[in-house]
């Protein structure tokens, strides 16, 4: 039932953040993107209301890990964000050696750390010199290495 | 015209034809494996390296590099999850699950086996049918793909556990593809005050968003969910002869791969179509049709064999119109229609008339080509399946997000793309667990640009009518198309009721 | 915007013009590879590596039908003549006009080059029954025609608009996705007629297809049988133009070194005959003609827009 509450309150919260967005300065153009939202906000309510009168069903979902949930999301997400800011060799060689040890588990230990980095660089710059020189792409680069 | 294909068979069967189709092939399955690299990137890169080449030597380069990266995007579908390009989506419904059930190697193979027969099919297609198919082209006005768009959404009652979170999801996806620059009209929509987001979602950033970040966050979170893809791995391959089983495995089931390959070649034909379309429709049709049907989705063989079937048929049917009407198929067609004009060589009918031994020279090489996939895919398909199995947890997982991170940067050169792709995926990761599947969103997003380009230009070629909306009803072909989507709609109905009844009935006895 | 912070697409230094060009040159296409303008960068690239003396990388920047590169130009771009970006008009000119945020004005646009140009032309299918432009029209004053073209607010669409006003007709424009992609539509019957590109026109030929019109100045050669619309006494001359363009502030002394390898490269011969196998016709503006040429062109989209009621609120 909660997953229903929450699904279709995102519905809902979804279709609401557009719809203040949405140009109305032509009607044949806004059709579909209005018929859309209206959609979605009809399913949110009855998706809500179906879980209302269906009331708890033990299905139960497998517990995932919450705290290494969020550790990751947030690696993830500074990732993204780092690359357009540090350049891309450097955030790629500390989120890969955080992401490493993330998965390794239990308390870092300096020879792990140690073959990660190792590994990280090779395989970052590895990957830089392909897209940068084989296939042209202007990744970002750092304006303190260059690269 | 068969004097010509004879002579054009002479011209293919030189070395140098050979080699320069296997380094085609070699160097499409690299980009094409690589995500945010798609076959048209690849294509646009080996452009100038064309320029100095003859006009055939350089049109088969392209085909079989073409051909190459429509399969190559299969290796990373199947192995991490990922679509190399969006010719691949429906491949890791299947491939991905039999990856984490240790038979990886068997899902290769099959993508091997569909390829290499969806392409090959394809190319015959072209020869045989193609002014023939020309005429459907022209018989396809907005109305049909709007109707076409329509029927691929009817898909989703196949993929989704819960219809109406389906449809919901579907609708998700279509609304991302509304951000950005209406198609038809020039409106700038949802762009939530950030000017880059004129230019929307690409699909690839959302392909790749939506199914790789949640495969990244599982690896990290519960890497030891690997160990049965590892184990399981390690004893098929002691126990040997896998190629073998699964070749003839498949070719147990010839209708599979023929009635793949042949949407395929159809989809291909329609402009504005493609591989991204034609191997979802066709993993919906083999799923529909087939006996294991509950199976689908679990790590069902069938599963991979018929979309990569599908895609690669659809570089022989792209180039049915590129050929004969000088309208590309595919996106990749439009860089091949660009080498053809920079060697004077109008598409049309004396393309096969005047020009017939060139013609026939590039259309047979891209047949070899996808015939040359089957040898250099089991060795490098398998090395590199090899390769993944083998890397730790602690090294995938991070090598995954770079390679994520990287091919969605590509797709436009755009950091604000990774960032995108992130959050994407990170909301598709939250979205499933309350019950919306992301392959439904990607459906949206794959699907929402056919739909509402042909809705908004339907309505204005229409505009003549008394009921311009009228018109999406009274075409014979787009009745035609509807009565599909009824059949599309009504068959997981009938089918689940007949189960049901079977069960009972199993029940009872 | 806030994402470029100290990370830079390519290499940094501010150099001085006079040691210009001294390192690897970034010509950006702000449309998606093997399109028209792609395969032109391309076409460049090797002749522009011999004319700068250093090489010359080709990416790609789409969105927005051009938007997001040209906005990326205006704001971002370091003006230091390594950073060239193609550009387009009537696009540039109609964006701004009709969005609410384009992200750029054509102002900031600087053009070092025009090279390349495509006009309109108006073609019917092989069993229309329209032999002559004035047919069409007449025709059009009495029903309801439909005409397919390139996207919204480009050079067919604002052809469309023109012909329209000259000739008191209300033709319903049709959008399709691309050039090529509105032909089936045609030659399926879909639309009545097409306002497409003389390149267009020529593979239409070959389909039978009958170009009733051609929106420039005079007759074109590869189209001799076909008369302009000024013949018929309409005044549509309108096409497509493709250049190159610059940072708003970099110095005039890079633009000029940046206009000369252009032009050097349009002379090359190779690269002419190519272009012209694609149905460009071959142009060379500098610097000051563009902005020049953009003006009049700004004034009168704006003019065209304006009647129809299509200029942003």
């Amino acid at each position: 039932m909660r997953a229903d509450l929450v699904c279709g309150g995102i519905l809902i919260v979804i279709a609401g953040t557009f719809w203040v967005q949405r140009d109305t300065s032509d009607r044949l153009y806004a059709a579909f993107p209005d018929l859309l939202l209206v959609v979605l906000a009809v399913l949110g309510v009855v998706i809500i209301v179906q879980g209302l009168v269906r009331g708890e069903r033990g299905a139960g979902e497998r517990e995932v890990n919450r705290r290494m949930l969020a550790i990751v999301s947030v690696l993830l997400v500074a990732w993204a964000l780092g690359m357009g800011l540090v350049g891309f060799t450097i955030s790629g060689v500390v989120a890969f050696v955080i992401m490493a040890l993330l998965v390794r588990e239990g308390r870092p230990r300096l020879r792990e750390v140690a073959t990660d980095t190792a590994a990280g660089v090779v395989i970052v710059v590895a990957c830089f010199l392909i897209f940068t020189r084989v296939l042209l792409v202007p990744l970002p680069v750092s304006t303190l290495i260059g690269m | 015209m068969l004097v010509d294909i004879g002579n054009a068979l002479i011209q293919v069967a030189t070395p140098t034809m050979l080699l320069l189709c296997i380094a085609g092939v070699i160097g499409g399955m690299a980009v094409g494996a690589t995500p945010g690299l798609s076959a048209t990137v690849g294509l646009a890169l080996l452009l100038p390296i064309t320029f100095a080449m003859e006009p055939t030597t350089g049109l088969v380069l392209m085909g079989a590099f073409y051909m190459g990266a429509i399969y190559g995007g299969s290796f990373t579908a199947i192995l991490v999850n990922t679509p190399g390009t969006p010719s691949s989506i429906a491949t890791t419904f299947d491939g991905y699950p039999m990856t984490q059930q240790g038979r990886s190697e068997a899902a290769i193979v099959a993508s091997t086996v569909g390829s290499v027969v969806g392409g090959v099919i394809g190319v015959i297609g072209l020869i045989v049918l193609a002014p023939l198919l020309a005429q459907v082209v022209l018989a396809f006005g907005p109305q049909e793909y709007f109707w076409m768009g329509v029927f691929g959404l009817t898909m989703i009652a196949g993929i989704a556990p819960s219809l109406i979170k389906g449809i919901a999801a579907g609708f998700l996806g279509l609304l991302i593809s509304t951000i950005g620059i209406s198609p038809v009209g020039g409106e700038v929509r949802f762009t939530f005050g950030i000017t880059d987001m004129q230019g929307g979602v690409p699909l690839i950033v959302a392909l790749i968003g939506l199914f790789t970040i949640p495969t990244i966050v599982d690896l990290v979170i519960a890497p030891e969910s690997r160990s049965m893809e590892v184990e399981a791995d390690g004893d098929r391959r002691k126990r040997g002869g896998e190629v073998r089983r699964t070749v003839r495995d498949i070719l147990s089931r010839p209708v599979n791969l023929l009635r793949s390959s042949a949407i395929g070649t159809f989809v291909g034909i329609l402009p504005g179509a493609g591989g991204s379309i034609a191997n979802l429709i066709a993993y919906n049709e083999a799923k529909r049709t087939s006996k294991r049907r509950a199976n689908f989705g679990k790590g069902e063989i069938d599963g991979v064999v018929a979309p990569e079937a599908a895609n690669n048929a659809v570089v022989g049917g792209g180039m049915v119109p590129l050929l004969t009407l000088g309208i590309p198929g595919a996106p990749p067609d439009a860089v091949i229609y660009g080498v053809l004009l920079l060697h004077g060589l109008r598409p049309g009918p004396e393309l096969f008339d005047e020009q017939g031994v060139l013609t026939f020279t590039f259309i047979l090489a891209v047949g070899l080509s996808a015939l040359l996939m089957a040898p250099i895919g089991l060795v490098a398909g398998r090395g590199l399946q090899r390769a993944v199995v083998r890397t730790p947890t602690y090294y995938l997982a991070p090598t995954i997000a770079l390679l994520t991170a990287v091919g969605s940067y590509a797709v436009r050169n755009s950091p604000l793309d990774v960032v995108i792709m992130v959050l994407l995926g990170l909301a598709g990761y939250g979205l499933r667990k309350v019950g919306l599947p992301p392959a439904a969103i990607v459906l949206g997003v794959v699907l929402g640009p056919i739909i509402e380009t042909g809705f908004a230009q339907g309505l204005l070629a229409a505009t003549g009518d008394a009921h311009p909306w009228m018109s999406f009803f009274t075409r014979p072909l787009s009745l035609g198309i509807i009565v599909l989507v009824v059949l599309g709609l009504a068959w997981p109905l009938v089918t689940a009721r007949k189960e049901k009844r079977q069960a009972e009935k199993e029940l009872v006895s | 915007m806030i994402l470029a912070g100290c990370a830079q697409q390519s290499d940094t230094g501010g150099a001085a013009a006079e040691d210009y060009p001294n390192k690897s040159i970034q010509y950006i296409i702000p449309f998606d590879p093997g399109g028209e303008s792609d395969i032109t960068a391309r076409l460049q690239q090797g002749p522009l590596k011999d004319a700068f003396g250093e090489s010359v990388a080709v990416s790609n920047r789409p969105g927005g039908g051009g938007a997001v590169g040209w906005s990326q130009l205006a704001t971002e771009a370091k003006p230091d003549g390594y950073t060239l970006m193609g550009a387009n008009l009537p696009h540039i000119v109609l964006q701004p006009l009709a969005r609410d945020d384009a992200g750029y004005e054509t102002e900031e646009i600087k053009w070092a080059y025009i090279f390349e140009s495509t006009p309109n032309a108006f073609v019917v299918a092989k069993d229309s029954p329209y032999d002559t432009i004035e047919e069409f029209v007449a025709a059009a004053k009495k029903e309801k025609l439909t005409v397919g073209g390139s996207s919204s607010f480009s050079a067919n669409h604002m052809g469309t608009l023109a012909l329209n006003k000259e000739a008191g007709i209300d033709l319903t424009y049709v959008p399709f996705s691309g050039t090529s992609a509105a032909t089936p539509a045609l030659l399926g019957g879909q639309v009545d007629a097409l306002m497409s590109y003389n390149t267009e026109a020529l593979d239409l030929l070959d389909h039978g297809g009958k170009v009733l019109a051609v929106a420039s100045d005079e007759r074109l050669a590869e189209l001799p049988d076909a008369p302009t619309f000024k013949e018929a006494g309409y005044d549509v001359t309108i096409g497509a133009w493709r250049g190159v363009a610059v940072p708003p502030d970099t110095p005039d002394e890079i633009v000029e070194k940046v206009a000369d390898a252009f032009a050097k490269v349009n002379k090359d011969p190779e690269v002419r005959s190519k272009m012209e196998k694609l149905g460009f016709h071959i142009e060379d503006m500098g610097p000051e003609e563009s902005a020049e040429f953009t003006a009049d062109q700004q004034a009168e989209a704006k003019d065209l827009l304006e009647r129809f009621d299509l200029l942003k609120k």
